[in-house]
């Protein structure tokens, strides 16, 4: 008798509220927005992947020697502290939405986890090859500002004309005695070559040419180079922006 | 008479005549009535009261998600869940502490742990049920639930995994850690006599 009495009751409430079921498409539509959601994020993660792929493939671990730095701190310098903050967040992201996806449940959180780090890294690892990386990083450092002095890139080591260090532009090439050329900033330097200068075999060095100088500061406009690297550690040449 | 005919149908078919009939819906608050007031007041809403209202929440909820229900899972799985989760919203709304066990619910869980682990011979069958409350009491929320799911309410580790929404390896791993600290609690409690 209880049973019914209470079932009474919740029948009259339906009835008194005028509830309804609520629509099969309303469920659907959300199962949809998590699926959506799950994808947007793995290609957030897959951006984030290339992106610390080319910061990492990028910078030259090798200068610390010039910045009187140790290694460790090199290290610690160049790790993309922003897109590592990034890329686990989005992680945590899939795996909310993911979890709460129809039968998300079922899955274990590692093999969510798991899998959203092997979809991050191989459709990261594939815009890499495809040179989006470059592309996205460049795109940010320019129409981001705040971006540019979160992430430490290649570019930060190379504003160090007292350490030796340079990067730019040249701007006029004299093959036999050295060639004039602007740096990250702006400036204009002469800069002297002579036979121990060792040029990177896959620089074609031309007027545009971006390159990296280690070398000595003569005085404010004048700096010996020793060694030529081209400005792109991956591809040869690359015009300037 | 026409109730006697619905009893004969199957969850699904009575879901499905629902969503064309609103009053064929008594025959599922009938049917998960008894059951869902049990699991509500052992997950220790202890009030008739108040165990009351929630199960009307409870289907309540269920009457509007019903376009919801996915009819690869068991009925009962899907309305336990939303029991579960209905539950643990009303203690977190008026902010009190689940309330232990009720005695014969204690005796019931003892029976079937102890038919199910290996607790020792020579144990003092009185002090053991003198003194199971506080030794459930001193388990974690967590594994109290799926004690009771898998002991009181004798659900299948499938059905556990739906209803608590969790993945059948960790409902596994829940329920032995649960067993393992029941038997590690009584082991202390001895200790303490």
């Amino acid at each position: 008798m209880m049973t019914e009495d209470f079932t009474k009751d919740v029948l009259s409430q339906i009835k008194d509220q005028k509830l309804a079921p609520r629509p099969r498409w309303q469920f659907t539509l959300k199962n949809y927005l998590l699926w959506a959601l799950v994808g947007l994020a793995t290609i957030l993660g897959a951006l984030a992947v290339t992106t610390i792929i080319f910061i990492l493939t990028d910078y030259d671990w090798d200068v610390f020697v010039y910045l009187n730095r140790s290694f460790l701190v090199h290290v610690l310098m160049a790790l993309p502290y922003l897109w590592l903050a990034s890329l686990t967040l989005i992680l945590v992201t899939i795996y909310y939405n993911f979890r709460h996806t129809k039968g998300g449940y079922h899955y274990e959180p590692y093999k969510i986890i798991g899998l959203s780090v092997f979809a991050s890294l191989v459709l990261g690892t594939i815009m890499f090859w495809c040179g989006l990386d470059s592309e996205i990083h460049e795109c940010l450092v320019d129409r981001l500002p705040l971006y540019g002095h979160l992430v430490q890139t290649n570019r930060d080591l190379w504003i160090y004309p007292e350490h030796g260090l340079l990067a730019g532009h040249i701007t006029l090439f004299n093959d036999s005695q050295g060639f004039v050329f602007q740096d990250l900033h702006g400036t204009v330097w002469v800069v002297a070559t002579d036979t121990q200068t060792i040029w990177d075999n896959r620089l074609h060095p031309a007027t545009n040419t971006i390159i990296k100088l280690i070398g000595e500061r003569q005085d404010a406009q004048h700096f010996r180079v020793r060694n030529i690297r081209p400005w792109n550690n991956r591809l040869p040449n690359e015009p300037m922006k | 008479m026409e109730q006697q005919l619905l009893s004969e149908l199957s969850d699904n078919e009575v879901v499905k005549l629902t969503l064309d009939n609103q009053e064929i819906y008594a025959e599922l608050v009938r049917r998960y009535h008894d059951k869902l007031l049990r699991y509500i007041k052992s997950l220790g809403c202890r009030s008739a009261d108040d165990a009351e209202d929630v199960l009307q929440e409870v289907f309540i909820k269920a009457y509007r998600n019903l376009n919801d229900y996915d009819i690869s899972l068991k009925l009962s799985s899907w309305l336990y869940r939303i029991a579960h989760n209905q539950t643990i919203s009303f203690f977190r709304k008026v902010n009190v502490r689940p309330q232990p066990l009720a005695k014969e619910e204690d005796l019931i869980l003892l029976d079937f742990i102890q038919a199910d682990i290996d607790l020792s011979a020579d144990l003092d069958q009185k002090y053991l049920a003198d003194n199971l409350e506080g030794i459930l009491n001193k388990l974690d929320e967590k594994y109290r639930r799926v004690l009771v799911l898998k002991y009181l309410e004798a659900k299948s580790y499938e059905e556990i995994s739906d209803i608590l929404q969790k993945p059948l390896g960790t409902v596994a791993t829940l329920l032995n850690r649960a067993k393992t600290k029941f038997k590690k609690e009584l082991d202390n409690s001895k200790i303490n006599i």
